[in-house]
């Protein structure tokens, strides 16, 4: 394999198989050229004229759809961890009898381990997307065929409309859908809120097949996703675990320290007017990113603020600020509640948004660079803000990307992350997996203290004198280490590369490798 | 006979659990999470570790999620110690100077036994620990907390939070200060007091090993309480509180939302803490809800308690938020302090009042609560 060193100091190969890697060339991405890619051109003809795409069963419409040996299927993740569409797919592929299948999801979850036996019985040759949980294990220990290649949400949208990525079958679990196709996640049993994620699949798919465990009579209004783009549709009794897709209620950490890191990341957005009538924000689900929510939210009624719009990763915390006119618009990528779903529903300041309309990068602009704040987690972070995302500081593969590289594009990115996780301090030397340029990093918020990257002087001076603790990066990684008994030895990797990390534009940024066994801790 | 202190599973973090067995010499094995990343560190630990006892005929199996180092030594200490049937004295803390007088609006419980709720405390905010050997540690587990508490003192920084430590009762807490009078800390809280003879046999142990640490007695009892001003009194005392939830067991009476069942213990307690001149606190409050939060602290307030127990850091910004001072509070404080500027001579009358350096002292600490708001 021939080598070759990026503009982020990182070696990453030349070719991918018979593929050729354009290295990563900087925050602004290297120039696309060319068309958008394209589905096959179909005829009405070859459809039934009363629009009605029913098959009896998602195997009787695969062998329709023509499924063989080698293609690609695709999947959403809008059900998280109660997916049951992907295992109900390759039970089907296998019972046809084919092999070698290459599956393209939005993103895994523990869910997925059920998809281990055809991964070894051959049915799925290679899993195309972030790899965690147990099949990030797998990878890690080099135990898939093929390169795990990640990309963020944009990046995976990005790569269906070029082209990098041809899905043969997209398999689009529908909360809702008419015989015709149409179809929404807002309604239903089911319901998960949008269905952003499968639109780029609805787009670019030679096949189109819609499952559903809630068919209505035509016409389903309105829909997220239009039946003009669908092959196929299939009834199953259930698509997915309800109490799995979205919480009935989602609950605040109790984590101090999380709680504390939200708390400071509030004040500093309060105190240096990022913050101000008319701003922006994105905030995700997690435990840090929701209880900053809710300090926002405590801290725009004090001060008589309005957020013009939010980015979600949508909650109740985020449906109350826009139910109080604390929040004028909720632009949707996810529904974590049943909250979020139903206002999804019903409110018309509440609409799903997709990753083509927030984040792609060969686009004429998308919103992640019009966001005034978001807020993001991270696995590392160096003395220079650039940061890892996806493994661990031993090299196991841990996350997918998801929508982080998109949301660094904000004018104000804060990276709210402990000191140290499990003894292990988060800033360090150099990154274990690079995935984040330090350009696109502003601050870093830690139980500790706040980092403000000095490129950004006007948030220094913003920031002086408003009582926030401020330190550098240098100090939180001394006080860590020491914390610790030191900095962190090096993981221990293999020569062989098992997973590739692309930045936004679809450039090589880093290469993950396989990871080797501890060695034995004994006397 | 126990063979193994510490803890692990799959909801266990930053601890670790030792194992032993008898063996013809030393050995070790280790199963951690951070292996590749610690393992040499860790390695070294422990044969620093065993090195310092002989390196003797024994095994040990450790089960690690991420220790600290603070927790590898006071695991290791107390495996070492417990197998040898040793007792060594436990290593010295920074030099604290103690002070009677300070802050202490919220004191938060830590059980010293929780390698995961001894790191939230530096992030708590509060104007003070109690590292709990008593009521938060199982019998079986207090000697390796005793062991693990000292090095979390040696090792970990807490800012500018005070440093308590609430010992068990009678003989077995005299010997706990014994052993801690040099491991940093600024108060004994003790326990179930009921005769100034209690405190001052903890005195007489702090003074024979040389300690600087002051008392808190809690008035956890009905004699408890007939003695409290005498106990208040007794050398070293510095700050007195009431056990409610003890105390009101012993009386048979229940807690209500009017608290009429606890009216006159408090008053009767911080009657005699403020004669003794000792800092009056209120007991922990029960129940994390924002509402009662609020109501308990500013109850105490009202009363005149200095400050309120808590047992998890976010009740610690409601308590703090309660305890700032008045307006009335303010405008009393600056003219004191103003007066004093001007006087300059150490006594001076000011407010129909004796304005001596405690006054100003107050004075002064209530502008602070203020400004750091």
């Amino acid at each position: 394999m021939n080598w070759v060193t990026n503009r982020a100091g990182r070696s990453v190969p030349t070719h991918r198989g018979d593929q050729e890697l354009e290295p990563y060339a900087g925050v602004q991405g290297i120039p696309p050229s060319g068309r958008k890619t394209g589905p096959l051109i179909r005829s009405a003809s070859s459809f039934p004229d009363n629009g009605d795409k029913r098959a009896p069963s998602l195997k009787e419409a695969l062998g329709r759809a023509g499924l063989e040996d080698g293609m690609t299927l695709s999947t959403h993740h809008h059900f998280r961890n109660g997916d049951k569409v992907a295992l109900s797919l390759f039970q089907a592929a296998s019972e046809l009898g084919v092999k070698g299948l290459r599956w393209f999801p939005s993103a895994v979850f523990p869910c997925h381990a059920e998809l281990i036996p055809f991964l070894e019985s051959g049915v799925i040759r290679s899993i195309e997307g972030s790899l965690n949980g147990p099949l990030g294990e797998l990878a890690s220990r080099g135990d898939l065929p093929e390169w795990a290649v990640l990309r963020s949400h944009g990046g995976r949208y990005r790569a269906l409309q070029d082209g990098d990525v041809r899905v043969d079958i997209a398999v689009i679990a529908a909360p809702s859908a008419d015989p015709f196709g149409n179809m929404t996640g807002a309604r239903g049993p089911s319901a998960c809120g949008g269905l952003g994620f499968a639109v780029g699949d609805a787009e670019y798919a030679d096949h189109v097949i819609a499952v559903t465990d809630h068919l209505v009579p035509f016409p389903l209004t309105p829909w997220q996703i239009a039946g003009g783009y669908v092959d196929q549709v299939v009834e199953m009794d259930q698509i997915g675990d309800p109490s799995q897709i979205v919480s009935g209620t989602t609950v605040l950490t109790r984590s101090p320290e999380r709680i504390r890191i939200a708390e400071l990341a509030a004040r500093f957005v309060a105190e240096t007017g990022v913050m101000r009538e008319g701003w922006s924000f994105q905030a995700g689900a997690g435990g840090i990113s929701l209880s900053f929510t809710v300090y926002l939210g405590e801290l725009m009624r004090e001060r008589g603020i309005r957020a013009s719009f939010a980015r979600g990763g949508s909650t109740r915390y985020l449906v109350e600020m826009l139910e109080e006119g604390l929040v004028g618009t909720i632009l949707d990528g996810q529904t974590f509640d049943l909250e979020g779903v139903r206002s999804l529903g019903v409110n018309p300041n509440h609409v799903m948004t997709s990753p083509f309309t927030s984040y792609s990068f060969h686009s004429k602009g998308r919103f992640a660079s019009m966001v005034d704040c978001a807020v993001v987690g991270a696995t590392e972070v160096d003395l220079n803000f650039n940061a890892n995302v996806v493994t661990h500081s031993d090299g196991k593969l841990l996350h997918g990307i998801g929508g982080w590289q998109d949301a660094l594009f904000s004018k104000c990115t804060i990276l709210a992350v402990p000191s140290l996780r499990n003894r292990v301090p988060i800033v360090r030397e150099r990154l274990t997996t690079f995935c984040g340029p330090g350009e696109l990093i502003d601050v870093v918020v830690t139980e500790r203290g706040i980092a403000i990257n000095p490129r950004r002087e006007d948030l220094l001076r913003a920031a002086e004198g408003r009582g926030l603790p401020l330190m550098s990066l240098d100090q939180i990684k001394a006080d860590s280490e020491a914390l610790a008994g030191g900095p962190p030895e090096e993981p221990r990797l293999g020569d062989d590369v098992i997973g590739l990390v692309t930045w936004v534009d679809g450039s090589a940024l880093d290469v993950v490798r396989r990871v080797l066994p501890p060695k034995p801790l004994r006397s | 006979m126990k063979t193994r202190v510490g803890a692990s599973g799959p909801k266990v973090r930053a601890d670790v659990e030792i194992e032993w067995s008898s063996a013809p010499k030393f050995g070790y094995e280790v199963d951690s999470t951070v292996a590749t990343l610690y393992g040499s560190a860790i390695r070294a630990q422990i044969e620093e570790a065993a090195t310092r006892y002989g390196n003797p005929g024994l095994h040990f199996r450790c089960l690690d999620s991420g220790a600290l180092p603070f927790t590898w030594a006071g695991r290791l200490d107390a495996a070492f110690q417990m197998a040898l049937g040793l007792e060594r004295p436990l290593p010295e803390g920074p030099k604290r100077t103690p002070c009677r007088d300070r802050r202490r609006r919220s004191r938060l419980y830590v059980p010293a036994s929780s390698p995961k709720l001894i790191l939230n405390a530096p992030v708590s905010g509060a104007d003070a620990l109690v590292f709990d050997l008593e009521d938060a540690v199982a019998p079986e587990e207090k000697l390796e907390a005793l062991h693990l508490l000292a090095y979390t003192l040696r090792d970990v920084s807490f800012g500018d939070a005070e440093i308590m430590v609430r010992v068990n009762a009678r003989e077995a807490g005299l010997e706990e200060i014994r052993l801690l009078a040099h491991s940093g800390v600024d108060l004994f809280v003790l326990p179930k007091v009921e005769e100034a003879s209690q405190v001052e046999a903890a005195v007489a142990v702090l003074e024979e090993a040389g300690g600087e640490s002051l008392i808190f007695p809690l008035i956890e009892s009905a004699a408890g309480v007939e003695a409290s001003y005498a106990i208040a009194k007794a050398a070293r005392v510095a700050v007195m509180s009431l056990g409610m939830e003890d105390y009101l067991s012993e009386i048979g009476a229940r807690r209500t939302e009017s608290q009429a069942e606890s009216e006159w213990v408090q008053g009767r307690v911080l009657n005699a803490a403020v004669a003794a001149g000792v800092d009056p606190l209120a007991s922990v409050v029960a129940g994390l809800e924002k509402e009662v939060v609020e109501e308990y602290a500013v109850r105490a307030k009202l009363r005149g308690w200095r400050g309120v127990g808590c047992i998890h850091p976010a009740q610690i910004p409601l308590i703090h938020q309660a305890f700032l001072p008045s307006a009335e509070e303010l405008r009393w404080a600056r003219r004191i302090v103003v007066a004093f500027e001007q006087a300059r001579t150490g006594a001076i009358q000011a407010e129909n009042q004796m304005v001596d350096r405690p006054v100003v002292d107050r004075a002064l600490r209530i502008l602070a609560a203020e400004e750091s708001r």
